[in-house]
């Protein structure tokens, strides 16, 4: 049988999701040689069910409330996929989607998380930790818990700072060869800098 | 319909208010499927007997369903259990299909596909949406399917689906042409709109009810 993460890698290389050897420029303005394409995860419903099933197996023996992510694709979906299966093995857990106000997260009027919940975030490329911190901010800021952090891929490379006692767990970790945009060694190779994000939002 | 009024209840998803639709129409209540996409029980229910009725209701020619043609955000959660139910029922995985709103450089904003090649030729495609009202963001996808089209791509769209149908008020010409395949309508859940043009308006502007929130932000 093939683990469930060999089956994810496959199919993350199937749908061509992950971009390698070129140089790309990432939302946090650094430079990186590989990408990952998450948005494309979406069209593999399986490939988002074993995501979501990994991920919350790892917090399967922890009280969890709520499951609460990004409104960026595919991170609801996938907050979604980690909720049903707490609820298939009999958990009441819930999904939580803020609102994006002028770059700002907020919860909007038809959710709400509860003082004192235990809530889980799900994110799907940790970089540099901007939305994590985010989420992070609405749950303490609803006197909540955070339960842990699930990520899809963390290429921070241990940069992002996550609260102390709290359980964070990746499916993937790797450092996606990240470098700072001044002295990027990319950029004195002279390879020319893709922006990957230009495919979703064409001109 | 237990079920459904159950699972609508329990979600307290039918709120009331003064509603204002992007169509432009006013409602006094309106159902927040929002509401019911954050609690994985009633969608997967939700999911599995819309799965079901698909399997009973297209033409054989139309099955297996390949690929569900969608909006992100809410209404992508329910394409994603429907994908799930599908996969199981039909022993088929579809392809979701996810269409996005994005602000162009002259400032408006322009439905795209997601993922560019996601609709391959020749695709079984279902066009799907959580609640039909007008019948806008149905008629978005539907353009979008014909841009594809245009570009060469043959998909065959075997049929269109809502989980909520409240468009007993259009003229019976218009939803005869726009089949849609839904799990209930409006008359489940006593929800009416008003057109404030014409010539009766809308029953709450003319109580003075203020207009407390715009609707599900979609075009319904």
């Amino acid at each position: 049988m093939i683990p469930p993460i060999e089956e994810i890698l496959r199919d993350i290389n199937e749908l061509q999701a992950l971009k390698g050897d070129g140089h790309y420029q990432l939302s946090t303005g650094r430079h990186s040689r590989r990408f990952l394409r998450s948005w494309v995860l979406v069209q593999k419903v399986t490939l988002i069910e074993r995501i979501s099933n990994l991920l919350a197996q790892s917090f399967w023996h922890d009280e969890i409330n709520a499951v609460l992510s990004s409104s960026v694709m595919p991170c609801p979906i996938i907050a979604y996929g980690v909720a049903r299966a707490f609820c298939t093995s009999g958990k009441s857990v819930r999904l939580v989607l803020p609102i994006n106000e002028h770059n700002r997260l907020k919860i909007g009027s038809s959710d709400e998380i509860l003082p004192g919940e235990r809530v889980m975030i799900i994110h799907d490329i940790a970089v540099r930790g901007g939305v994590i911190n985010q989420l992070e901010d609405l749950i303490t800021g609803s006197r909540a818990h955070i339960a842990g952090v699930g990520m899809v891929f963390d290429v921070s490379g241990g940069e992002v700072q996550f609260p102390k006692d709290v359980k964070t767990v990746a499916i993937i970790k790797e450092g996606f060869g990240k470098e700072d945009s001044v002295n990027c060694t990319m950029c004195r190779e002279g390879i020319p800098l893709e922006n990957p994000y230009d495919e979703l939002h064409p001109s | 319909m237990d079920d459904l009024n159950t699972i609508v209840a329990n979600a307290k998803a039918v709120v009331e208010g003064h509603y204002v639709l992007r169509s432009g129409l006013h409602a006094k209540s309106i159902l927040k499927t929002h509401r019911i996409a954050s609690r994985p029980a009633f969608v997967e229910r939700l999911a599995d007997r819309l799965a079901n009725k698909l399997l009973e209701e297209l033409p054989s020619e139309g099955m297996p369903i390949e690929n569900i043609l969608t909006f992100e955000q809410r209404t992508g959660i329910f394409a994603f259990a429907l994908g799930l139910a599908l996969s199981r029922l039909q022993g088929k995985e579809p392809v979701i299909s996810l269409v996005g709103s994005y602000k162009v450089d002259s400032g408006e904003y322009k439905e795209r596909l997601l993922v560019e090649d996601s609709l391959k030729p020749e695709d079984r495609v279902l066009v799907f949406y959580d609640k039909r009202i007008t019948g806008g963001n149905l008629a978005v996808l539907e353009r979008i399917l014909v841009d594809e089209m245009d570009k060469g791509k043959n998909v065959n769209v075997v049929g269109k689906a809502v989980l909520f149908d409240f468009s007993n008020f259009l003229p019976e010409g218009y939803k005869a042409a726009s089949k849609v395949i839904s799990l209930s309508d409006d008359s489940d859940y006593n929800i009416t709109f008003y057109d404030p043009k014409s010539y009766e308006g809308c029953l709450c502007c003319r109580q003075n009810v203020s207009v407390v929130s715009c609707a599900s932000g979609g075009l319904t």
